[in-house]
């Protein structure tokens, strides 16, 4: 089972090559990079302008049958049918999918929503009926997932994660979000996607790893928050610190998550300092978006610099 | 459930919005007023009726509505793309959205030409029964004909503007008795009603040829759309 791009353009993707096999494969980037460019092309909405986009060896935008395979839920495209329950049993219908909808929406205790209209709900509801529509197909091929954690969705991220780790086992599973945060959570592992091209892989969530360059940084929630961060200054492990007095959290800045986070560990159990919360803090898109435009003018600089000094034009 | 059945469900549902329905009886509210006034004119009135108000303005802006209506505003082929996200053949669905669109604009065509009849004879006119046959059934021809001529012409522009491209062009070269007149529904509705023909063509000829010309375009239009 293959998910395979090659060359593929349209809108904002520019010629973008890929092949991706079973497991779950996070990109993160926003529409502005083109992640529902790329979600509309592989389920077979639209034909790449260039290129060719095949699932199995298949053009989706040409088979019904391999989208009849596929788990769609990047758009919140308005039902047509007047009750949700009639529009969720006839999109599994179409997919040949077992659950009715009654059982595929108690997996996610969402089954309330059945029961309304289709013009009731809002942007996000729909979303969330998509996504549960898609995770409840039995057996698909591939699933084309857009923002699967985003908040205010309705039902429990815990539910939607496993959902989507269980059909990871089997099929493509491509999941698209904007937020360094989800893509972590989704896996360790991400594609950034940027302006319509693939920039590179992240193998560690990590704010370095999103963003050369950039200190590792730590938010710890702890009721002596004053004591650890005049503690965590002396720290060799610690570069920088940020904390505001009355704060019951402080943010501790360093180069390695690994030896930050064994730090502030150490010195809890060491002190009996219980800390509630210990989060990365990620680098938001536009910081990423940034850094690569800053490593980008400076590779192009260092070409341009070699090239003069290479003619004997040294400046 | 195939993916024609859900084409007709769908198109169906879409055009039974309250403002269509509206807006149709409107329609026929003022080709019956207008038949009023065409019969205290004098002789005729039926004709001028049928040829102005109803089969010129009223029938192909009520079919334009509902074509746009069948498609969400959209291009043909992406009027039911979040269907075919879930598996379902486009072609089958436009063909099915096509069944019902021109089924519903058929049926329209018959409404709106039996009511404007009606009024333009009076309820006591011997030749009333007969001409009412004859125009409903032109009506539902000519319907049927634009709607898929409009459904046809939705394949061009990213909004499917061409079939509005196509009312003008309808409204501008269809009535001229020219060859200029062939390829649109508006000059053989006229001659069957009795009009002048485009180049002269016998009535049967004209059905014939609307008929043809309707299915072909069709038949293109859909052929074109990926499965």
């Amino acid at each position: 089972m293959t998910l395979k791009l090659e060359g593929a353009s349209y809108g904002r993707l520019f010629q973008l090559t890929l092949e991706l096999g079973p497991g779950l494969h996070v990109i993160l980037g926003d529409v502005r990079d083109g992640t529902l460019d790329l979600l509309q092309l592989s389920g077979g909405d639209i034909a790449p302008e260039r290129g060719r986009v095949l699932i199995d060896g298949q053009a989706p935008h040409h088979s019904p049958g391999i989208r009849r395979a596929l788990g769609c839920a990047y758009s919140n495209a308005p039902f047509e049918e007047r009750l949700v329950r009639d529009a969720v049993a006839r999109r599994l219908a179409m997919h040949e999918s077992s659950p009715t909808p009654e059982s595929a929406f108690a997996r996610f205790g969402f089954e309330p929503l059945l029961a309304r209209t289709s013009a009731s709900l809002t942007a996000l509801e729909r979303h969330a009926c998509h996504l549960i529509i898609a995770l409840s197909i039995s057996s698909p091929k591939v699933l084309l997932l857009c923002e699967p954690l985003a908040s205010g969705l309705g039902p429990d991220p815990h539910l939607i994660l496993h959902a989507i780790r269980q059909h990871a086992e089997r099929a493509v599973v491509v999941c698209t979000t904007a937020s360094p945060r989800a893509a972590a959570l989704l896996a360790p592992g991400s594609l950034l996607l940027e302006d319509g091209r693939l920039k590179r892989s992240v193998a560690l969530p990590t704010r370095p790893a999103f963003a050369p360059g950039a200190s590792a940084r730590i938010r710890i929630e702890c009721a002596q928050a004053e004591l650890m961060a005049e503690v965590l200054t002396r720290h060799p492990a610690v570069s920088g610190l940020n904390w505001q007095r009355g704060d019951t959290f402080l943010v501790v800045e360093g180069a390695e998550v690994e030896a930050l986070s064994n730090a502030i560990l150490s010195l809890s159990v060491e002190r009996q300092w219980w800390v509630s919360q210990l989060t990365q803090v990620l680098p938001d898109p536009v910081e990423i978006r940034a850094t690569h435009a800053a490593l980008a003018r400076a590779a192009y600089e260092a070409t341009r610099y070699r090239l003069h000094t290479d003619r004997g034009e040294r400046r | 459930m195939t993916s024609f059945s859900v084409g007709v469900n769908a198109s169906l549902r879409r055009v039974k919005h309250p403002l269509l329905i509206a807006g149709i009886f409107v329609a026929a509210l003022i080709a019956v007023v207008v038949a009023l006034v065409e019969r205290r004119l004098g002789p005729g009135a039926t004709d001028r009726t049928l040829t102005g108000i109803t089969f010129g303005l009223a029938l192909p802006l009520v079919s334009l509505s509902i074509v746009t209506r069948a498609c969400g505003r959209l291009r043909l082929d992406r009027s039911f793309s979040e269907l075919a996200r879930h598996g379902a053949d486009r072609r089958g669905l436009a063909v099915g959205q096509s069944l019902a669109t021109a089924s519903f604009c058929a049926v329209i065509g018959t409404f709106l030409g039996a009511v404007s009849v009606v009024a333009a004879r009076g309820v006591h006119d011997p030749a009333l029964l007969h001409d009412t046959w004859a125009t409903a059934s032109v009506g539902a021809f000519a319907g049927a004909a634009y709607a898929c001529w409009f459904l046809a012409t939705s394949s061009m522009g990213k909004t499917g503007a061409g079939r509005y491209v196509f009312l003008a062009l309808d409204w501008t070269l269809g009535s001229t008795s020219s060859a200029l007149a062939l390829p649109f529904p508006r000059g053989h509705v006229l001659n069957l009603l009795g009009a002048s023909p485009p180049l002269g063509l016998a009535a049967g000829t004209s059905a014939a040829l609307l008929v043809g010309l309707t299915f072909l375009v069709l038949a293109l239009a859909i052929s074109r759309i990926p499965r």
